[in-house]
């Protein structure tokens, strides 16, 4: 057995895919759906009380599932992430990897890269789901605006990896990266909110699937790609030094 | 002390914040030895063991290894694993870490080494604390290590286990330099030749086992002889070689000698000339635990 084979059967035998597969498709399904009856489920509700609702276009579809996605589906990701790559939260078993493997960033490669992958594989399949139901029940949109924006929330999935990892090497429990990781993740927005940071922050690739298909164009959240994967590498070596450094 | 050393320390110390664990240790392990690290609770011992497997900084001090890192094994006091894991997994996870290029049938081999042949398909969060005990050890020497590092590899074991796992480090022993701490004494006085005692971060004594029981304890004679006991004890007191002589009981006497050799050309002659009739007489073996107390008293 390998690290890397390791880490596969750790999501597997643990189940942790089907929450990283629930967090993301429960909403992928049921977003559209929402979205497309939603003037008739409040119909039904009664009560004399008139609400307006516009009629609900394609975009108001995916941006429903974008919307569930970036906050559900983003804590079970965290979660799930915090939990593998917390490699000195049970000294013992760390003790065990650490004195045998060659550098701290074998050990690491592989938690970051498998936890990666299986968020940015549960959001696709998510976003596939919306698409589908979205082209069904309300109607199609662009496939590049839809590819496009898949790619750019892969990449925002990829970097709160990298920011659970991060935070692993600042703390090393596991419930503890998990705040430090969500504290972040909810600072980067409101550092957004800044009209001069606003194009910048990665946080801004949230909504890219949702503005790509309203017509926003892929330079608008270029710049934010680019810190992105910049914020993404510096936080993997940053976690590399801290775990290294860190006495057990 | 064997030659050349494959652990060395000078000065070794650490310290957290105004706490000092370890002051000035000077550790000398041999190629080939079963180094024995003893001590009380809190005496250092892990923090030591720790500081050579690379686990932590020492504050001050140096430590030499004539080992490459990848031919040192570490095994932790209670050694944990992932529960998803079976038993086989763990150690072939060593192997593909450490060995790479050994054969798969290292895994089989060591298992059954540690007698976990049986449970090798099993996931770990189902076995005995023994077992995972075993287990460590079995992760441990799969690799085939120059140098074992073994905290407490009996902690969690009954009688039997303990029995089985002292066997397999006196077989270690044969191929592999072993440095194992643990605070069972009669556990290092079976397996161990040499002998570090460590109290409250000094390294009291380091030798082998032979000198710390020669020379720590006043060595002592058995001596059963038929009544009356009186005039024996009355001779011997003033010989110049005899410390003491008491009474035990109505039919012993323990003789407590300046040193064993003149006590082994004396004695006997001393209880000649007294007329005692003498029903044996045995020197009294010096235990480990009797030392370790004397010299952390």
């Amino acid at each position: 057995m390998t690290l890397w084979q390791m880490e596969w059967a750790r999501l597997f035998r643990t189940r942790r895919w089907i929450a990283l597969a629930a967090g993301f498709m429960f909403f992928g399904l049921i977003g559209p759906i929402v979205t497309r009856y939603q003037r008739e489920l409040f119909k039904s509700l009664g009560g004399g009380i008139k609400v307006i609702i516009p009629v609900p276009t394609p975009p108001d579809g995916i941006a429903s599932y974008v919307k569930n996605a970036s906050q559900i589906g983003l804590v079970v990701l965290v979660v799930v992430a915090a939990a593998s790559l917390a490699i000195d939260a049970k000294p013992e078993w760390s003790s065990f990897l650490r004195t045998r493997a060659r550098s701290t960033w074998s050990l690491i490669a592989p938690r970051f890269a498998v936890n990666a992958v299986a968020g940015v594989v549960a959001f696709i399949v998510g976003a596939l789901a919306a698409w589908y139901e979205t082209a069904v029940l309300i109607g199609g949109v662009s496939v590049g605006a839809m590819v496009l924006g898949i790619v750019y929330g892969a990449l925002y999935l990829a970097f709160v990896v990298a920011v659970v990892a991060f935070a692993t090497g600042l703390t090393r429990s596991t419930v503890g990266a998990i705040g430090v990781a969500l504290v972040v993740l909810v600072l980067l927005p409101l550092l957004g909110s800044v009209p001069v940071f606003e194009p910048w922050v990665p946080s801004r690739l949230v909504g890219a699937l949702d503005g790509l298909v309203r017509g926003a164009s892929a330079a608008d959240y270029s710049r934010s790609a680019a810190v992105t994967v910049a914020l993404s590498v510096a936080a993997l070596w940053g976690t590399a030094r801290l775990t290294a450094r860190r006495e057990l | 002390m064997s030659d050349p050393l494959v652990v060395e320390t000078q000065g070794l110390t650490k310290r957290y914040g105004s706490t000092t664990a370890l002051e000035a240790v000077a550790l000398h392990v041999g190629t080939d030895s079963v180094y024995g690290l003893v001590g009380p609770n809190g005496a250092g011992k892990t923090t030591l063991l720790g500081i050579l497997a690379g686990l932590r900084r020492p504050s001050a001090g140096s430590v030499s290894l004539n080992v490459p890192r990848q031919r040192i094994a570490v095994m932790p006091d209670t050694p944990r694993f992932e529960p998803w894991l079976t038993a086989y997994e763990v150690v072939d996870l060593a192997r593909r870490l450490v060995a790479p290029d050994a054969p798969a049938s290292e895994v089989e081999g060591a298992l059954g080494e540690v007698e976990l042949a049986d449970v090798a398909g099993r996931a770990v969060g189902g076995l005995s604390r023994g077992m995972l005990q075993r287990l460590g050890l079995a992760a441990t020497i799969v690799s085939r290590p120059e140098l074992l590092i073994l905290d407490e590899p009996c902690s969690a074991l009954d009688p039997l286990g303990r029995n089985d796992v002292l066997d397999l480090v006196t077989r270690l022993g044969q191929r592999s330099t072993v440095l194992f701490s643990s605070h069972i004494l009669s556990d290092v006085q079976r397996v161990c030749d040499t002998v570090g005692v460590l109290r409250g971060g000094q390294l009291l004594f380091e030798g082998p086992l032979e000198d710390l029981l020669a020379e720590r304890v006043t060595p002592s004679f058995l001596v059963r002889l038929r009544p009356p006991l009186d005039p024996v004890v009355a001779a011997l007191r003033p010989e110049p070689w005899v410390r003491s002589a008491e009474m035990i009981g109505g039919s012993e006497l323990r003789v407590e000698v300046r040193s064993l050799d003149e006590g082994e050309r004396e004695l006997v002659g001393a209880l000649a000339r007294a007329g005692a009739k003498v029903v044996s007489l045995e020197p009294e073996a010096a235990d480990l635990e009797s030392v370790f107390l004397e010299i952390t008293r």
